[in-house]
């Protein structure tokens, strides 16, 4: 007997089938005794400890020999020998992810698991699942991508979700605006051909009624002059008689009255008329260089019975503002409506305040702010529709403003209306300084 | 009787009789009144005697007030024409007051004085023509 069989103790007895299972497994196994030296190895094994047989036969020889320093730093594997731990608690043990290196130095992570076998025996398993955790790993940071993909995503879909509501809102605003326009176009239209109709008639009802006053006036002087004609007293009786039936002194008197009323009606009418004519023939004729300074102006001597002692009219008029190429009949036209809505507003005393300021891009802003109720919300919409009016019937038209509106818009610019109810309305007027050529070509009717 | 003691005469025309009418009943106690329904009788009147003033509707069938009037120019120098119109701003309407063919413009529906007014200066441009 050789020595070295001498000193060491008689090997436990490892059964057949265990080797057998041991050399089909896949993964690296070892058995070892009670000293933890290796009794027997796979193929496996040896390839991950990098250890030739005879080395390994060596170490199962070497009794400090412990074959898992080969595959872990010294302090890992005494403080978690598992091999002794199941020893200990006479059961398989199991371990999870750890860290080794490999005898050609490739960094693994293994499942480590020891099962006590009979004999005071133990067999050690060591399974690669580098790849699986490498796998593991590209997953977590796919799944880490992913999450902030959709993060991203869900930003920029809020962001994107932000800007469509905002051109969706500019869109309707705009398609609003057109429809509006549009409206007013084909609105133009209409009045110019109702205008049209009208002009005629309107003239010799307006124009005759004046004659039949003054023909009538005639008649009741001439039947007063019959009155006092000495006539036989008989037909005196009956001119009496007659004048008795027909009512003559009510017939009088209310013919006066309802020729008023027509002439009223007929001047109504005609101013009418004249507005319609006003509003459907914007943008014919001749553009002047004009001073809007000087157009509030005029038009404020043109209405002074409506201000005269009674409004105070406060100018602010940047002397800078460039004057406006315009059809100046019309922006005077404009003016005359919304100075004269500013003083009707007023009721007693009160102010009306212009200011006339240059605006950049070569525009022009008239504000008048009068210290009226001003306007409500609800008819702030409306204020420029067409036969709106919140004025006593016969005072106004409806006309006034929707006018107004048609001809600033032909010129290229725009008017609105400021100020809630109690506070005084403003008129806003912006003139560009050259209207688009293309909307005054037109005939704008 | 005088150049300035006879009644002026001036030819209104229009196609509709109810304004024809109105103008007559206007202008007849100052002035000796002919009536034409559309600028081609008119232009006959024209032709055949002297009229001071012509007032003649602008949106009238054949031939358009301003187009009668320009015809009367070249016709009859010295009668002076008025046009009558619900349209004042129309580019040929202002173009034809800038040559001189028209020389007053009256909007319909017009007021009487404003008409007499016209028309009286009109006779007097007349007379100033043919002196």
């Amino acid at each position: 007997m050789s020595k070295p069989a001498q000193r060491t103790p008689p090997r436990p007895e490892l059964p057949e089938y265990v080797r057998r299972l041991l050399d089909g497994s896949v993964d690296a196994a070892v058995v070892l005794d009670s000293d933890r030296r290796p009794l027997y190895w796979n193929t496996a094994y040896q390839q991950y400890t990098g250890l030739r047989p005879r080395q390994l036969a060596q170490m199962a020889e070497d009794e400090r020999g412990k074959c898992c320093y080969h595959l872990f730093p010294i302090e890992v594997c005494e403080s978690m020998c598992l091999g002794r731990k199941a020893f200990e608690l006479g059961r398989p043990v199991r371990m999870d992810e750890i860290h080794a290196r490999r005898a050609d130095g490739e960094e693994l992570t293994l499942i480590v698991t020891a099962t006590p076998i009979p004999g005071h025996m133990v067999i050690e398993t060591y399974r690669d699942v580098t790849a699986d955790a490498r796998i593991q790993n590209k997953y977590k940071l796919l799944l880490e991508h992913e999450r902030q993909a959709k993060e991203l995503l869900e930003q920029k879909v809020a962001e994107r979700t932000v800007a469509l509501e905002r051109i969706n809102e500019e869109l309707k605003r705009a398609q609003a605006q057109l429809i509006h326009q549009e409206k007013m176009s084909s609105l133009g239209r209409l009045i110019a051909g109702i205008a049209h109709e009208l002009n005629n008639p309107i003239n010799f009802v307006y124009g005759n009624v004046e004659f039949l006053a003054r023909y009538f006036e005639d008649l009741i002087d001439l039947v007063t002059l019959y009155d006092q004609a000495p006539l036989l007293p008989e037909l005196k009786k009956r001119i009496e008689q007659r004048k008795h039936e027909i009512e003559y002194d009510f017939l009088r008197a209310d013919s006066d009255k309802l020729l008023r009323s027509i002439r009223s009606g007929a001047e109504r009418t005609a101013n009418i008329v004249r507005d319609l004519k006003a509003f459907s023939r914007v943008g014919s004729g001749q553009l002047q260089e004009f001073s809007l300074a000087d157009g509030i102006d005029t038009t404020l001597n043109l209405i002074a019975p409506l201000i005269k002692n009674r409004i105070q009219v406060r100018r602010d008029y940047a002397p800078e503002a460039p004057k406006v190429f315009c059809h100046v009949g019309h922006i005077n036209q404009v003016f005359m409506n919304v100075l004269t809505n500013a003083a009707q507003a007023i009721r007693g005393e009160g102010q009306i305040f212009i200011q006339i300021r240059s605006l950049p891009g070569e525009r022009v802003q008239v504000r008048v702010t009068d210290t009226g109720p001003g306007v409500a919300g609800e008819i702030r919409e409306k204020i420029f529709d067409p036969f709106f009016t919140t004025k006593e019937v016969g005072e106004g038209t409806g006309l006034g403003l929707t006018i107004s509106e048609g001809i600033v818009r032909n010129h290229g610019g725009r008017i609105t209306v400021e100020g809630e109810l109690g506070q005084g309305a403003t008129f806003v007027i912006e003139l560009p300084v050259r209207p688009p050529e293309h909307v005054l070509a037109g005939e704008g009717r | 009787m005088s150049e300035e003691a006879k009644k002026a005469s001036v030819l209104v025309v229009d196609d509709e009789p109810l304004n024809r009418d109105l103008l007559r009943r206007v202008l007849t106690w100052d002035y000796q009144i002919e009536e034409a329904p559309d600028g081609r009788e008119a232009l006959a009147l024209i032709k055949a005697q002297r009229f001071e003033v012509v007032v003649a509707d602008h949106a009238m069938p054949f031939v358009s007030g301003v187009e009668l009037l320009r015809h009367a120019r070249a016709d009859a120098p010295a009668t002076v024409g008025l046009l009558l119109t619900g349209y004042e701003d129309l580019p040929e309407v202002q173009q034809a007051q800038a040559e001189g063919v028209v020389f007053g413009v009256i909007g319909k529906p017009f007021d009487q004085h404003v008409l007499l007014d016209l028309v009286r200066r009109a006779v007097e441009e007349s007379r100033q023509r043919r002196k």
